[in-house]
């Protein structure tokens, strides 16, 4: 009951196909959460039930306590900030902004100036107001759906992808501005992105959606450094994964067989559970290989033929053949390059304390 | 606006030949040939043209019957206007709110009366009403207009972005406000150009007040008709034409002051918002 807004078992079923399947989620006072998925994975949907515009096709949803199910959205005092930023076209700036307070009964005009001021100041929007939306640049029109959205102080906040129009430095900046906007106003709200970045920047919790599921909920360092699942692992960074049988466990230790015929030590949490002749998949960030190992006491030592070599600035990404179909990527910073090109054969070892056990 | 003269086209300017060809003998030549036998005394169907007057003018002007005749013309055309804008927005609303399959069936329903000639049609309603009154004449001018008010209003109601709807909702607005301070204003350019559409086709209604007015209520479609076919005062019907002409033509193109307006706003934003855009880049 301490939760700003519960989802419990909250499901949407369409004809032949399940958009969002048995969602659970618990929010508190002032915690920003993502919604992180690949299109369709029923994000969006999620956010649209919370907001009233669909209505779950079971389970409930409470915003502090009070069931919302059959509550039309303007009653459920929530706001949204959407994609396309949903302006209203016909009325400018100021009224767009003071529309949420004037439905909210609040006919004062002295005081409707006055919010409108103090949220136009916060977003940097001052001396637009007699302003038309079309009149605005596209960064503009987005602060303006912010202000809109954030002047009636909802009891959630929604956001529906509202930095993919923007371009890329804007949004880079946009993100941390809403992040510490949101902090400052102690609001609680659900921010949908495909952009993991965006999620890893801006939330205190993540929660990965995939096929209309929650694949995991957790803060932004550790959905990095300890995914839960295969598909977390490769949507949120890049990795490498080896699939093979436990040949081994010594406490934490573990020794795996990889398909490819490696040999493979790890160190993974937990691994007590596991015993000889179990399948697993143990995943490795490209960061975490180390690239140009030579001495033989190193364990994890696998080699690979190059097969590509990808400059990206601060580091380089090399796509190598390690036989047996198995691509390997590994990043490198660029000051510590290895002189390897295309062609070369190249030695690496995994490093056996970042190897992440994952479920498929 | 000068067109860049490098944009390869498929288009020659003199396909524009036939059209024009077109226009000029079956509109230009008898629209011209009207006026000027307005201005003149008319004795008789293949007789030459009396003496230069202006008394075919003078006629319509100086008598209340005619003004009356015009004003009814105009009042009932405008009313039915009214009334097919009042009916037909709920009818386009739904139209554009049903899901595609909804729409096809609704959509070929409500255009359907235009698939049956207008006689067939008026003849069943005079069937149902009492033929001669001012009530048959609007009730068939409302008719006749409907299909085509809630054609036109569909468009712009189906091009109310559904999210702006939806902003609404989430700032804390029901049903009906979100409709009349949202929904509402966006389609009101379609409403005018429907208005305007209703209006300036009643206007010209004739086999309507034909049928429905049955000889007894004169719009000026019918007394056009009754000068030319009935009295053989070509002289007095051409001028009756021409008044006619131009007060339709003032209606129909009074519509544009709206357009004209509305595109001076449109200008005034694109100023604006270069501008804006120019200070953003100024910022990063």
């Amino acid at each position: 009951m301490d939760y700003q807004l519960e989802l419990t078992n909250v499901a949407k079923h369409y004809k032949d196909f399940i958009a969002v399947d048995n969602v659970d989620l618990q929010i508190k006072k002032g915690e920003i959460i993502s919604l992180l998925g690949s299109s369709g994975c029923g994000k969006t949907t999620t956010l649209r039930m919370i907001a009233g515009l669909i209505e779950p096709t079971k389970g409930t949803i409470r915003i502090q306590g009070e069931n919302m199910n059959g509550v039309p959205p303007h009653k459920r005092d929530i706001s949204m900030v959407f994609q396309n930023y949903a302006l209203f076209p016909h009325l400018s700036v100021y009224e767009n902004i003071v529309y949420g307070l004037k439905m909210r009964k609040i006919r004062d005009k002295k005081v409707l100036m006055e919010r409108a001021r103090e949220m136009m100041d916060i977003v940097q929007l001052s001396g637009v107001e007699n302003r038309l939306p079309r009149e605005l640049s596209g960064g503009q029109q987005q602060r303006v759906s912010l202000a809109r959205a954030m002047i009636v102080e909802p009891k959630v906040m929604l956001f529906d992808e509202p930095l993919s129009n923007l371009d890329a430095k804007l949004r880079e900046r946009t993100r941390v501005e809403i992040r510490n906007l949101l902090k400052r106003m102690n609001v609680t709200a659900i921010y949908v992105t495909h952009d993991q970045e965006e999620a890893l920047t801006i939330s205190d919790r993540i929660a990965v959606m995939n096929k209309g599921k929650i694949e995991q909920i957790t803060v932004p360092t550790e959905l990095y450094t300890k995914p839960a699942t295969k598909f977390i692992a490769g949507f949120v960074g890049h990795a490498n994964f080896f699939e093979g049988t436990v040949q081994h466990v010594d406490g934490d230790r573990i020794l795996v067989k990889s398909k490819g015929r490696h040999l493979i030590q790890a160190v993974v949490p937990g691994a007590g559970r596991l015993s000889a002749g179990k399948e697993v998949t143990l995943a490795i960030r490209p960061e975490n290989i180390l690239a140009g190992a030579s001495g033989q006491n190193m364990p994890n030592l696998v080699s690979g033929t190059v097969t590509a070599r990808i400059y990206l600035g601060s580091t380089v990404r090399y796509l190598v053949d390690a036989g047996e179909g198995k691509e390997i990527e590994i990043d490198l910073q660029t000051k510590h390059l290895v002189d390897c090109g295309e062609g070369d054969t190249i030695h690496f070892s995994l490093d056996e304390n970042n190897l992440i056990l994952v479920n498929r | 606006m000068r067109r860049e003269k490098d944009t390869w086209s498929y288009v020659n300017i003199w396909y524009l030949i036939i059209p024009l060809a077109y226009v000029t003998f079956l509109f230009l030549i008898p629209i011209f040939k009207m006026i000027y036998m307005s201005f003149f005394e008319f004795q008789g169907v293949g007789k030459a043209l009396g003496v230069f007057t202006w008394h075919n003018y003078a006629r319509f002007l100086m008598d209340l019957y005619y003004w009356k005749v015009l004003g009814l013309t105009v009042g009932l055309s405008f009313l039915s206007a009214v009334i097919c804008a009042v009916m037909g927005y709920p009818v386009a609303y739904h139209l554009c709110r049903v899901n595609a399959k909804a729409k096809h069936i609704l959509t070929a329903l409500s255009i359907l009366p235009l698939w049956v000639p207008i006689t067939v049609r008026l003849f069943g309603l005079m069937s149902l009403v009492e033929t001669g009154t001012l009530l048959a004449v609007e009730l068939g001018l409302v008719y006749c207009g409907l299909p085509y008010m809630i054609m036109i209003l569909t468009g712009p109601i189906g091009n109310v972005n559904r999210s702006v709807e939806e902003a609404s909702y989430v700032c804390g607005a029901g049903f009906w406000t979100t409709f009349f301070r949202i929904t509402f204003p966006l389609t009101i350019p379609g409403l005018v150009s429907g208005f305007m559409l209703v209006f300036a086709l009643n206007t010209a209604a004739f086999v309507v007040p034909v049928t429905l007015g049955n000889g007894k209520i004169i719009t000026m479609t019918t007394l056009i008709q009754q000068q030319a076919t009935y009295i053989y005062d070509w002289g007095f019907a051409a001028a009756i034409s021409v008044i006619f002409l131009i007060v339709s033509m003032i209606i129909s193109n009074s519509g544009k002051l709206y357009d004209l307006w509305q595109a001076r706003k449109a200008a005034r934003s694109e100023k604006l918002l270069r501008t804006a855009v120019r200070g953003e880049g100024e910022n990063l």
